[in-house]
Formats: C-alpha cells, structure tokens, sequence
C-alpha cells in the first residue's frame, strides 16, 4: 500500500485547485520534497528545484517539508491500522505495510476492506493507494506503479502477470540499479522473467533477483510487526463513534469481562492490561495498567482502569475499543484455604487482600512510591534499612521487630539530606551546649554519647546520591534533649584537627 | 498471625438466647426483666446506641485499648473507636513526639492487620518505628507529591478493604477532607488517623491548657472523634533519654467527661519490659507505653512530670 501526498493533509485545508508542495534544503539548493495532485499535474515532480518550480508555477504554496513529523505521523497512522489487523509496518518515508492474512473474513472481502480503509483516510484528507497481493514485493509495485484506480486487488497467483507490465522500479530496487537495467533494455519487470538468474546478480547484485523471487513469492518475506501481538485480546467496535467517559468506560467494562471469561477458562491472570481506542481520526488512544499478581476479576482491573480512563482523548470520536493482556501467567481457579494457622497461608491471604488496594496506589503514584522498609545488615544509619517494592516477598521468620537493632536508641524520623547546624561545643569531644537549627537556639539540657559510627571500608569515599559529604569520615552521634524536651540526633562529621573545627549535623529526630 | 481477635472488642451480638435461658419467650423477658437489665446486657445495649449514635455500621462498636489503663478509662467504652478517624498534633517543625505517639497507637492497630502510612517525605526510620512496637513487615508506606495525593491515598487506603489503619500526614485538611475520610473508615471498618502540625505560635509548647485550646483551636473543625495535641516533655536529669511527652485529650466524642472540665492530660513515656538487659539483641525489649494524669493547670505539668519521671515501676 502506498500513501502518496501524506503531507497534505497536515498542510490543512486549502483550496483544492492551488498546486502546494514542500521543499527542503539539500546542499544549496532547495528541492521539492512532495507535491500534491494538482501541482503534480502542472508538471512538478520531486527533486525539481523549487526556483524551477516557481518560474514554471508561479501561484504554487510551498511548505517547508518537516521528515521527523512526517515519520511520526505516519508511525501514528500505522498504529492506527491496527483497527485492521496487528500486523502493520511503516515502509519507507511514505508506506505501510497491513499483513491482513486471516482478517480478510471480517469484512466482504479484500475489495471492502481495502475500500474501507480508502475510504476512511479519503475523508481525513489523505490520499492514498492500496493494492492487496500474495506477496508484499507485488503490493508495492501494484500500489505504486499500478493502473490509475485504486484499490487494486491482484487475485491469488496471478503477480507474475500483474508485475509484467510494471517498470523494473516497482521490485524496490536502489535507483541507479533500476537505472542501469532500464540502459539495457529492462524496463519492465516482465523483461526480467525470461532472464538467466546467474548473469544478473554479478553485474547488479543479488538485489535484483531477491526482489524478483520476493515479488513472485518464490521466497518469503516477512513482516515484522510495529508492535508485539497479543494472544489475549478482545475489541469492539461501534457503528456510530463513541466520545463520552460513561461509553468508554462501558465499553472497557464489557471487553474486561469476555477478557476475564478467557482467562478464566485457561486458568490463567493478567498482569498489565492495555485498552486501545481507535479513533475515527486516525489516532490511537492508549491507557496501561499493571497488577501486581495476575488477576482475572473484572471489577478490579476495572477499578484501576477507571483510574485512567479520563487520560483517553476522544478527539471526534472513537470506533474501535480494544483490550489485550500483555503479560499472562498461570492462575490457579481461586481456593478458600481452611488452614488459619499455616504461617506462609496467612501472608498469602494478607497479601491477596492487600493487592487491590496497592495496585490502585501503584497505578496512581507510581511503585517508587508506595514500598515498605527493610533492614539492612549496616551500622551507618542510612544504610540500615532500604525501601522495597510493597508486594515484594517478606522475609521468613518470626522476628517480631522485623529484623531491625532496636536495642540501639534510633530516631522515628531520620533526614534524607543531614542539617548542618551551628553549635558550641567547649570540650572537643564533649557533646555540645547548645545548637542552632533552623534559626532557633535549642540548649542541650542532657545528651547521651557519643556512637561512634566508622565508615565502612569497602566504601571509599563515594556515597549513593552524592548528598553527604563527599569525603566519608568518622562520625560521632549524640542523642541530645533540649530545654523543651524535644530530642534529636547530632553528629560531628570527624575528629577535631589543628586545621579546622569539624563540622556538625543534624540527622534525626526522636520520639 | 492473628488479625481479627481482640480481647478489647465488644461483640456486637443481640441475639436474645445469648443472654437468656432457651425456651423463654422473649417478649415475656422483656416486660420481666425490663426494668433491671444485666450489666454486660445494659453495656452492650450502650454501644449499640453509641454505634446508632456514631452512624457506623461495621467498624463502629469496636475499640481498641490503648494498653494505658489512665487513658482507656476516660476513652467511651474503654479505647480508641475502630472504624473512626482520629486526629493527633504535634507542633512544627519538630513533631516527632507526635509522630511517636501516632505510632504506638498504628502499632496497636497493626495487630489487627496491615497498616499504611501516607506522607510528603522520605524519612521514616524503620528502626525508631521498630522501637516503638510497630511491626514494619506490616506496614507501607505510600509518598505523595502533594496533600491531594496523601488524602487520596489516606481515603483509598481506608475505602478498600485491606488495611486495618492508615496514617496520613496532610499539611492541610478541611472539613469536607475530613468527612470523607470519616466516611470511608466507617464504611470499611479501618481506622484512620491523622497527624497533623500547628504552627509554634499557635499554642505554646507545654502550657496547652484543654480548656482554652479545646474551645478556640486554631487547626481547624473536622470530624474526627479524638484529638489530640502531644508535645515533648523533658526526663529527668538521671533517667535515661526516651520518649517521654505530654498528651492532651483536646476533642473526645461520646465521652462521658464534660467538655468544659478537659478530658485529660497524661505524661506518657515508654518503659522497657521486665528483664531488658539479659536479653540476646534479636530479641530488644518490648516497649511498653505507662501514662500518668497530668493535672490540668499549665504550671504544674512540669513538677508533676518531673515527679513522676523520679518514680518509676508505678505504672
């Protein structure tokens, strides 16, 4: 299939008699990149110089060309065609391949669904040609060199007749190969059929006879797809476009439930789920949600796509909803358990009952923040514990504080980034006085200290996050208690030099 | 690994062959027996009316105990009303006292199931909270950008049956926050609650008088059924550094207690179990939470407090 003068329609609209092109710069000349019907029919062909072009059309518009926008569209529009079948490829600057094997049954026929697509870009203002074939070598040519209707349907094996009258450009081949061919008489690709394979690959390269055997469908070729197909995936699609958030959300609300009724039937539990909305504008809205176990229960994933269903964009309506489940794994038919005193039972239950709620926090404000805190086995305060992912598996064991040193007096708040603070301190190793912290004076009724907290070895200087100190040093921790009760965490970052007065920070606060 | 049974929760069960014999007809019972109900009988029919009263269906008429038997006796029916929200002060910018007090109270309700923990920042210390009682396996911890994702967070937490508790720490809530997270506690059962700061120009540190706050609080209305204010209070100079703070009961709905005489004011300090030392360090201590009323004028909340922080063991 070709899509020819894509540009047009982002151009906007204009009148349809004035000729426009779009032109580029290459080297030091501006070239004509693309031209629409009518300007085409006034003689302008790309490549030409665009002062070519205005000596010889003087009311031409011209619109700097834009090739990232360009692919971008065009990758949009091949997504799009997913409303045809899941396999579709841009080709090149300006094509796209549909492999529409097996879709064929859910319209009339090849004709209708290549009228169809036709008639759906027509009205977004873009013109296009569509051939359908065996093979992807014979649409391309069909589509791009073919008679002037379209869409053009080449029936089952008969491509070695329809490409016989093609010119030899239409196999894809480099230019200045279909170039040479044409200097030695080749100008159709029919000319090539009675040829000895063996002389032209020497004088032309291989290309030409791959292309030949890929048109013919003599080789295969494949088409890989623009995006990974799903096994698991339903879709629905609407007579008169839909806009509203209650018909999205009832739609997604009808594909969740024959979803769910497939996995269930397969014993099996969706871990993200994706709802595409096609929309009549050639744009494809789409949503994700994640789980962190398989489920299969409709409401709930509909719980967490409700979430963000208010992020899909209408636009003038949408006619296809689909839904896919891209990660599935094994879930076995749901079981009461009777065992309440099983350990590892209870954690489980704990944690099914927990899912729901933590998918909903996840899908909203994202894992990095919804985790639960782990102990680590340092004696540097920030080391000591770790966040993890909530629904990771809990560490075996009884241990009712979990693990942590609680016979060391630690902070209920412990700062991310210590507080320097200002203190007096009269003896070097005594804990100080008093101490400013932000703007107040807190005077030191009673401390306790000091901790003494080496840094470890095998970390030399460096630490995550680079905002301590850069140089790691010895650290003295004192638990202090101010005039009003309040208790906090001071440490002196060293030892007191010749050179200088270490300095102090402020890393926590006590209960 | 028990998450539903609480010696401190009153069984909601009316059913008549509970309290009387089998084969009475119930009516009979009734004209009888009228007058002089049985005590648990007339106990359960109070909460009954408390629960009517409280507009919760499920989680209201149970509480949880505190385990601070000066505190539990002013509380209705003895503890902290379960599916509720309930507020907790501290003052800016330190609030660790309060964030302490919250968590012992988190750490009591944690016995009942998994609890979590919505706030701005990243700096809770497991190993604080750990020394407080609380079991950090069961707790999450949810981090919003902004109060409108920690009260979303608090209100789906609450909503969705799962946690037994959530804490949120919003710098700002206004009555129809409030009502929505009171709504949602009653409707699963969960216990909701709210830790929030007060500017130090808005009450004094340690000279909160219940009387003047309770009546003219600058935090705001709202509908939980407790609120209360902790500060910390210094120990004494040979005691060891531990928590140790001034709680003031400043809201208490349903109390019997009139508003105009204060609900309470208790020190409350953490006190290591019997046999701390000889302990192997898995196995750090229990801490266990003791308060002692507090009289009520601000001057001598400070000799008390230092009294009773010379007298330990009484408890």
């Amino acid at each position: 299939m070709k899509l020819a003068r894509l540009r047009r329609g982002r151009a906007g609209a204009r009148a349809p008699a004035e000729p426009l092109i779009t032109a580029a710069k290459q080297g030091n000349r501006q070239l004509i990149v693309a031209v629409d019907a009518v300007a085409a029919g006034l003689g302008l062909i790309p490549g030409l110089p665009l002062a070519d072009a205005r000596a010889r059309v003087p009311e031409v518009a011209v619109v700097p060309a834009d090739p990232v926008g360009d692919a971008l569209a065009l990758a949009a529009l091949a997504e799009w065609c997913g409303r045809y079948t899941p396999w579709t490829q841009t080709d090149g600057a300006d094509g796209i391949w549909l492999d529409i094997t097996g879709c064929t049954p859910l319209f009339a026929s090849e004709m209708a669904l290549a009228a169809d697509l036709l008639g759906r870009l027509a009205r977004l203002g873009i013109a296009a040609r569509a051939a359908v074939a065996d093979t992807p070598g014979a649409a391309w040519a069909v589509a791009r060199y073919g008679a002037a209707s379209s869409p053009l349907i080449v029936p089952e094996r008969q491509a070695r007749a329809a490409l016989a009258g093609l010119p030899v450009a239409g196999l894809r081949l480099p230019l200045e190969i279909a170039h040479d061919l044409g200097r030695l008489g080749l100008l159709r690709i029919g000319d090539l059929y009675p040829l000895a394979r063996a002389p032209l690959t020497p004088r032309f390269g291989e290309i030409v006879a791959r292309r030949l055997d890929q048109a013919l469908g003599l080789v295969g070729e494949p088409i890989s797809p623009a995006v990974a197909v799903d096994r698991y995936r339903v879709d629905t699609a609407f007579a008169e476009p839909i806009g509203t958030a209650e018909g999205i959300s009832g739609a997604a609300r009808d594909l969740l439930d024959r979803l769910c009724r497939r996995l269930a039937a397969e014993h099996r539990g969706a871990r993200r789920i994706e709802l595409a909305c096609y929309r009549v504008d050639a744009r494809v809205e789409r949503i994700e949600i994640g789980t962190s176990r398989p489920v299969r229960d409709p409401a709930a994933l509909m719980r967490l796509l409700a979430e963000r269903l208010d992020r899909i964009d209408p636009g003038l309506g949408i006619d296809i909803v689909a839904l896919s489940a891209g990660e599935v794994e094994p879930l076995a038919p749901q079981q009461m358990t009777w065992t309440g005193r099983d350990l590892e039972a209870a954690a489980d239950a704990m944690a099914d009952q927990l899912a729901p709620v933590i998918d909903r926090l996840i899908n909203r404000l994202g894992a990095a923040n919804v985790t639960r805190i782990q102990p680590l086995d340092s004696h540097v305060p920030e080391r000591a514990q770790r966040a993890v992912p909530a629904m990771a598996a809990q560490p075996k064991g009884g241990d009712p504080e979990g693990g942590w040193r609680t016979y060391l007096a630690r902070p209920v708040r412990l700062l991310t980034r210590p507080d320097p603070v200002e203190v007096t301190a009269p003896v070097p190793d005594d804990p100080p006085v008093s101490f400013r912290w932000r703007g107040t004076v807190h005077r030191v009724r009673r401390a306790e200290g000091p901790e003494r907290i080496a840094p470890e070895w095998w970390r030399a200087g460096t630490l995550p996050g680079g905002d301590l100190p850069e140089r790691e040093d010895l650290r003295d921790y004192y638990r202090v208690e101010d005039q009003d009760g309040q208790r906090f965490w001071l440490y002196r970052d060293g030892l007191y030099t010749a050179e200088a007065a270490p300095r102090w920070f402020l890393h926590g606060f006590f209960a | 690994m028990n998450y539903i049974t609480d010696a401190q929760s009153i069984l909601l069960d009316l059913t008549p062959s509970r309290s009387f014999p089998s084969g009475v007809n119930d009516n009979q019972v009734g004209r009888r027996q009228a007058g002089r109900l049985e005590a648990p009988r007339r106990e359960e029919l109070r909460a009954v009316i408390r629960a009517i009263e409280r507009g919760g269906p499920r989680g209201a008429g149970t509480v949880m105990a505190l385990g601070m038997p000066a505190i539990d006796g002013v509380l209705p029916d003895g503890g902290l009303a379960r599916g509720a929200v309930h507020e907790v002060l501290g003052e800016s910018p330190n609030t660790a006292a309060a964030v302490g007090f919250a968590t012992l109270l988190l750490a009591r309700l944690a016995r009942f199931g998994p609890v979590l923990w919505c706030l701005g920042t990243r700096d809770l210390y497991g190993a604080g909270l750990a020394g407080l009682g609380l079991p950090t396996d069961r707790l999450v911890i949810v981090r919003g950008l902004d109060d409108r994702q920690i009260l979303w967070a608090m209100e789906e937490g609450l909503r969705t049956p799962g946690f037994a508790a959530v804490l949120g720490e919003p710098r700002r809530l206004d009555l129809v926050g409030s009502r929505r997270l009171q709504l949602a506690a009653e409707a699963s059962g969960a216990t909701g609650i709210v830790l929030r700061q007060t500017s130090p120009n808005q009450t004094s540190r340690n000279q909160a008088s219940p009387n003047a706050t309770a009546a003219q609080h600058p935090i705001g209305t709202s509908v939980a059924l407790t609120r209360w204010q902790v500060a910390s209070l210094p120990g004494a100079a040979d005691a060891a550094l531990g928590p140790r703070w001034r709680v003031d009961l400043l809201r208490c709905r349903g109390a019997t207690a009139s508003r105009e005489a204060g609900y309470g004011s208790w020190l409350v300090e953490m006190v290591p179990a019997e046999g701390v030392a000889g302990r192997e360090e898995h196995h750090a201590p229990d801490p266990i939470a003791v308060a002692w009323p507090l009289a009520d004028r601000p001057g001598e909340a400070g000799q008390i407090a230092e009294r009773s922080g010379r007298s330990t063991g009484a408890g």
